[in-house]
């Protein structure tokens, strides 16, 4: 692993340095609160937690990590499955064939060839060097090449049309994390009449239903004042957004999340959840007097709201829809909901904003943490202890 | 670490130039979809965003020359962009921390005599 990578996937590093260290995966499992931590969960499907910097990127791609308070978060990793790496979809991407096995050649001259196991690039005419790979819509993948031996050129790579590298780029290794947008994706190269070479070329599903913002004034920024480590959210147009989670069909599900309101908005603002109006989801949400937990069956849809609502005021909130399902806030008696008042998801995964009933209301104010689980009650109440933990509150 | 993003910025353009607006975000690297936030005056649509920012948009937005396109941007259609939304611009551009981003947006807004538009509950 190089320097480089080291900055860029600080968790990565920790797993690279031996059993002499805790591994990432070792490291989230040490009891923090009580023993108890999401991935405790079997059926977790999506955990977020601003206090992990590994996890968050200032880019969409992957590229550059969040490292300060103030930095925008356009990627932010899910860690319910471990960051668990799929298998390799690349083929012969360290060119150990000794050949283009796998590859493309699309140079009018041929130009690509193997030359002490890496792919080198003669540069004497257009075209570029690729492969395509099967993807899945809507999931990442990390991908991971070397650049070297740059003499002539501006050479860069690219990934389902996205740069890993641009034409500036040093010799080094890139990584950079990627979401599918269709079925198939390129694996290229690009720079015509460039002299370099490419060699470990690799792409890999990473687990997990991540968020992320594509546009830039969208984004929440990291914040820590130490102690505690929270995305910020502006209340205008921030919002980081993840897939339509698959449930497998799940009815008992937990959804939960623990914030602060610094304003109110003139509408209801969603604080995370994938509510659709009496179509599906769980959602939390804040209006001028109240907190709301929202859980929706197909045709019906349940709201609790606890009032009032403080501004400033921690609070975690959560919707259980399995058997002795209920609503929960902080501080407020718990409101016992029909069981399976919920059907799957049907639309996607929203940290910082909200959609039901026709309006949409973007948060504003702090996340500690936000969890979504496939669980039973005892799982459930277990996450709110896990919020409360996480926002200074136990 | 500090961060970069030292600024904190909102921007608001009539809906007239709204599409060129965006044009210049995406051309910096700023992405698609800038100026998501709908506004109005109760006659005219405007189009707002509020976003931390670095010394070099800030940079950029005292002398366009200044700008660093992203790969592939058009800087002839950069400059004409600029040159259609700079007139009709409002803008707040201040150091990040001194009140919240929201806050700022909305004394932007109330200054222009602009409110935010609400979806119809259905």
């Amino acid at each position: 692993m190089t320097a480089q990578n080291a900055l860029a996937f600080p968790g990565l590093l920790m797993r690279s340095l031996g059993p002499a260290l805790l591994s990432w995966s070792e490291r989230r499992r040490v009891p923090a609160f009580g023993g108890f931590l999401p991935t405790d969960i079997a059926g977790l499907v999506g955990w977020y937690d601003p206090s992990d910097l590994s996890t968050m990127f200032q880019d969409d791609l992957g590229k550059v990590p969040v490292t300060a308070a103030g930095d925008p978060v356009a990627l932010m990793l899910d860690t319910s499955k471990g960051l668990a790496l799929g298998p390799e979809l690349v083929v012969n991407g360290d060119f150990s064939t000794g050949d283009l096995t796998g590859w493309t050649d699309t140079t009018t001259g041929g130009d690509w060839s193997v030359v002490d196991g890496k792919a080198v690039d003669a540069g004497t005419s257009a075209g570029d060097l690729q492969q395509t790979v099967a993807t899945e819509v809507g999931a990442f993948y990390q991908v991971e090449f070397t650049q070297s031996d740059i003499s002539n050129g501006n050479p860069s790579f690219k990934f389902a049309g996205q740069n890993i590298t641009t034409a500036q780029s040093a010799p080094g290794t890139y990584k950079a994390i990627v979401r599918a947008a269709s079925t198939s994706a390129p694996v290229a190269t690009s720079g015509q009449l460039a002299l370099w070479s490419v060699d470990n070329v690799s792409v890999r599903k990473v687990a997990g239903n991540h968020l992320v913002q594509v546009t830039a004034a969208a984004r929440p920024t990291y914040q820590t004042d130490g102690t505690l480590h929270w995305l910020q959210f502006d209340g205008v147009d921030d919002v980081l957004v993840g897939p339509v989670v698959d449930t497998g069909g799940a009815t008992s599900m937990a959804l939960g999340a623990a914030f602060i309101t610094d304003a109110f908005g003139s509408i209801s603002a969603g604080v995370f959840g994938d509510a659709e109006y009496q179509d599906g989801g769980i959602m939390i949400a804040v209006g001028s007097s109240e907190v709301a937990v929202i859980s929706n069956d197909d045709g019906a849809e349940y709201r609790t709201y606890f009032s009032p609502v403080s501004l400033g005021a921690t609070y975690v909130a959560l919707g259980y829809t399995g058997v002795g399902a209920f609503h929960y806030r902080t501080g407020k008696d718990e409101q016992a909901r029909p069981d399976d008042s919920t059907s799957s998801p049907v639309m996607e995964l929203l940290l910082g904003k909200g959609t039901q009933g026709g309006r949409t209301g973007n948060f504003n104010g702090k996340v500690f943490s936000a969890v979504y689980a496939v669980s039973d009650e005892a799982q459930a109440r277990a996450l709110i202890h896990y919020l409360n933990k996480k926002a200074g509150l136990a | 670490m500090s961060t970069d993003y030292t600024y904190q910025a909102a921007l608001i353009v009539p809906a007239a130039q709204a599409d060129a607006a965006r044009r210049i975000a995406e051309a910096m690297g700023w992405g698609p979809g800038n100026y998501s936030c709908e506004l109005t005056n109760g006659t005219d649509t405007f189009w707002g965003l509020s976003s931390v920012a670095t010394d070099g948009f800030v940079a950029m937005m005292q002398d366009p020359s200044t700008v660093e396109l992203s790969e592939g941007a058009d800087s002839a259609q950069f400059s004409a962009d600029m040159a259609e939304v700079m007139p009709a611009l409002l803008q707040s551009i201040e150091p990040a921390g001194g009140r919240s981003q929201s806050e700022q947006f909305n004394a932007l807004c109330a200054a222009n005599g602009l409110s935010r538009v609400q979806g119809e509950e259905t």
